[in-house]
């Protein structure tokens, strides 16, 4: 299905929120001015926003320990999310979450997840909850490459098969697990290859392309909504960044040569050459958003270094729900 | 000269949105190992010496030689070249397995993995196995026994011009662009994205020049079947012009399975048939298809032209060279 300019926009306008986002982040990170652990999107945009732009608003999202890319596509509030990377007070969690721990409910975004594999059951419980209320709400569950060899991940998806839940599964193969190479972990070339043991259809795409991933969700999401139950789209991407933080640590665990092909085949930087040389989004009007869009993210940054650390006071509240009597 | 037979094997094939927007089966990892496995033990038994298997860093080759003893000491090699993630992985193969004197390749895969083969080493002699979506050129063949017929031909106990024929090739010119080459079909689409690559829709097509037409296919190749049969090793082909429904009367829309499973009627405004050397100009915007995969895109005016060549790869005969064999040995 051929995407109108509208929804072009809207992929690239929430790739480039990513991309400025956490560069960003990884700045002030450098900087020391962030604590905690950093853990950047950079490379993956156009699977956050293919994704996020095919979904509803009320359909639901879980996320990883790398979960910003997925907060921001969905909508997410810039200020509170860089107060949050910041341990401030106004951040998502009043700064007491870090970058791991991200979310909004209110946005249906279920949270990043510092456990590998943890966000996988999440959205699988609220594809329980959409089918036994009986709406017609999707959750999509985001999740990389190592975490479906962890035991929560394969019960949660045969589960989701089992009971023909509303789920669209998401994996995003970066090629790593941390700093250990894919092929070193798992005997499969292609995530994918597990769907049909699970009894669910599955499909490649190249997470490097914005259309393609859009695509698909459409496709996926739609089944859902019908009732035909979980599909699993593995999307073939890479993150430009260490895993942790920016640079690397002095481990060589791959080549300048991989990286520099990855980064050849940049989501941004293909999609504006592809729109306007299309003629379908001018030059001008690019520029205008990133302008937009660089403005929004220095006011975050300025928002998270003006706003106060939490108070010593609050240590102990939102430890545990209150819970009414 | 060893008897070297050549094994490339696409990992892709098989797993694209056709299992979302058709009813395409996945081709799984282990299916294909098993394929890779029976072409050698075949080809080993056919009287290769050496097999060059063609693998990057995912590893799908080594896996399929792990433990592997093939008859007559035939020597393995496994050929290990960066990841490329795309067809240039099966048209860097290709380039090694010529360099290093390959009698014939087996390659595994749709139509796709076969003209990257062919952009790779472009009068390579091979043998065409399907593990894809829905294959036009390569043919549904045990493993065993095509590895056994590549075997046969690298040896030298039967002659490539006994048993192969010489395929046609749609040879395309894009303005500004690399010279590319199709071994079915060239279609232009009005997508403007090449996405996620197949076509399905049939509202998109706007024009499809096709050098092998035969009744009994599924994809765009069956579209210019419908209207002019054209069998792989005739001389020529069909060029297709299609029209929005409304321009079309219904009765012009013809039903053919666009995809496994999914018929689509397709408005064809208009077909003629092409001689060897003629030439359809098409242009922009829009993309080109290749072998039934958005590949290129065309931006406004940007133009195209295809024509039918008959210098395409020569096809091993697999059946042709067994019986071939059968009847020496018969004649002892």
């Amino acid at each position: 299905m051929e995407p109108t300019v509208d929804i072009l926009k809207d992929l690239h306008y929430r790739m480039l929120r990513i991309r400025l986002f956490e560069e960003a982040a990884g700045r002030l990170f450098e900087g020391n001015k962030m604590p905690g652990f950093l853990h950047l999107y950079v490379g993956q945009e156009a699977v956050a926003a293919g994704v996020c732009v095919a979904m509803r608003d009320d359909d639901q999202v879980s996320s990883t320990h790398r979960g910003h890319g997925h907060l921001v596509a969905k909508g997410g509030d810039l200020n509170k999310m860089m107060a949050e990377l910041m341990g401030k007070a106004d951040g998502y969690c009043n700064g007491k979450g870090g970058s791991m721990h991200i979310c909004d409910l209110d946005l249906n975004m279920l949270g990043a997840n510092g456990i590998v594999g943890g966000g996988t059951p999440i959205a699988v419980g609220a594809g329980f909850a959409n089918k036994y209320k009986g709406n017609d709400t999707v959750s999509v569950a985001f999740f990389g490459d190592g975490s479906t060899n962890i035991g929560a991940f394969h019960e949660a998806i045969n589960m989701a098969a089992a009971l023909r839940l509303p789920v669209l599964f998401v994996c995003e193969n970066n090629e790593y697990g941390e700093y250990t190479r894919r092929d070193k972990v798992m005997a499969i070339n292609d995530v994918v290859d597990r769907a049909a043991g699970y009894g669910i259809p599955g499909v490649i795409v190249d997470g490097m392309d914005a259309v393609a991933v859009y695509e698909a969700a459409v496709e996926g999401l739609a089944r859902a909504r019908r009732g035909e139950g979980p599909t699993f789209i593995e999307a073939k991407t890479y993150r430009y960044y260490n895993h942790h933080g920016v640079q690397t640590l002095g481990m060589k665990y791959r080549t300048d040569e991989e990286v520099d092909a990855w980064k050849a085949k940049d989501c941004i930087e293909g999609f504006e050459r592809r729109v306007t040389e299309a003629g379908l989004i001018s030059a001008d009007e690019l520029a205008a958003v990133r302008v937009e869009l660089e403005a929004e993210v220095e006011a975050a940054v300025e928002f998270g270094e003006n706003s106060p650390l939490p108070e010593v006071s609050t240590l102990l509240t939102d430890v545990y729900t209150e819970v009414s009597r | 000269m060893t008897a070297t037979v050549g094994i490339i094997a696409n990992p892709l094939a098989g797993k694209d949105i056709r299992r979302l927007v058709a009813e395409a089966s996945p081709t799984s990892d282990m299916a294909k190992v098993g394929i890779v496995r029976r072409a050698i033990i075949g080809a080993a038994e056919g009287g290769a010496e050496r097999v060059l298997l063609a693998d990057d860093r995912r590893g799908l080759g080594a896996r399929a030689v792990d433990g592997l003893e093939p008859a007559n000491g035939a020597e393995i090699v496994v050929l290990d070249e960066p990841i490329l993630d795309s067809g240039k992985n099966s048209e860097q193969a290709a380039r090694r397995c010529r360099d290093e004197g390959a009698g014939a390749v087996i390659v595994l895969g749709g139509d796709g993995t076969h003209r990257d083969v062919v952009k790779g080493w472009a009068d390579v002699a091979l043998v065409a196995l399907s593990t894809g979506t829905n294959n036009v050129f390569p043919r549904h063949l045990e493993a065993t026994v095509a590895g056994h017929g590549a075997g046969l031909v690298a040896s030298g106990q039967v002659a490539l011009g006994d048993v192969a024929s010489r395929a046609k090739r749609l040879v395309v010119d894009v303005e500004d662009g690399d010279a590319d080459l199709a071994l079915v079909d060239v279609a232009l689409v009005s997508d403007t994205f090449t996405a996620s690559r197949a076509v399905w829709d049939p509202a998109t097509l706007r024009e499809l020049v096709a050098c092998i037409a035969e009744p009994g296919t599924v994809g765009l190749s069956a579209v210019a079947a419908a209207v002019a049969p054209t069998g792989r090793f005739e001389r020529g082909g069909v060029h297709v012009r299609f029209g929005s429904p409304s321009e079309t009367s219904s009765a012009a829309g013809i039903r053919v399975p666009i995809a496994p499973g999914l018929y689509g009627d397709v408005p064809v405004a208009g077909w003629h048939r092409l001689r060897a050397g003629d030439e359809v100009a098409v242009s922009g915007p829009g993309s080109l298809s290749f072998d039934g995969e958005r590949d290129v895109a065309l931006r406004e005016g940007q133009g195209a032209s295809i024509r039918v060549g008959a210098d395409g790869p020569h096809v091993i005969d697999v059946e042709r060279a067994l019986r071939l064999m059968n009847t020496k040995r018969s004649d002892l």
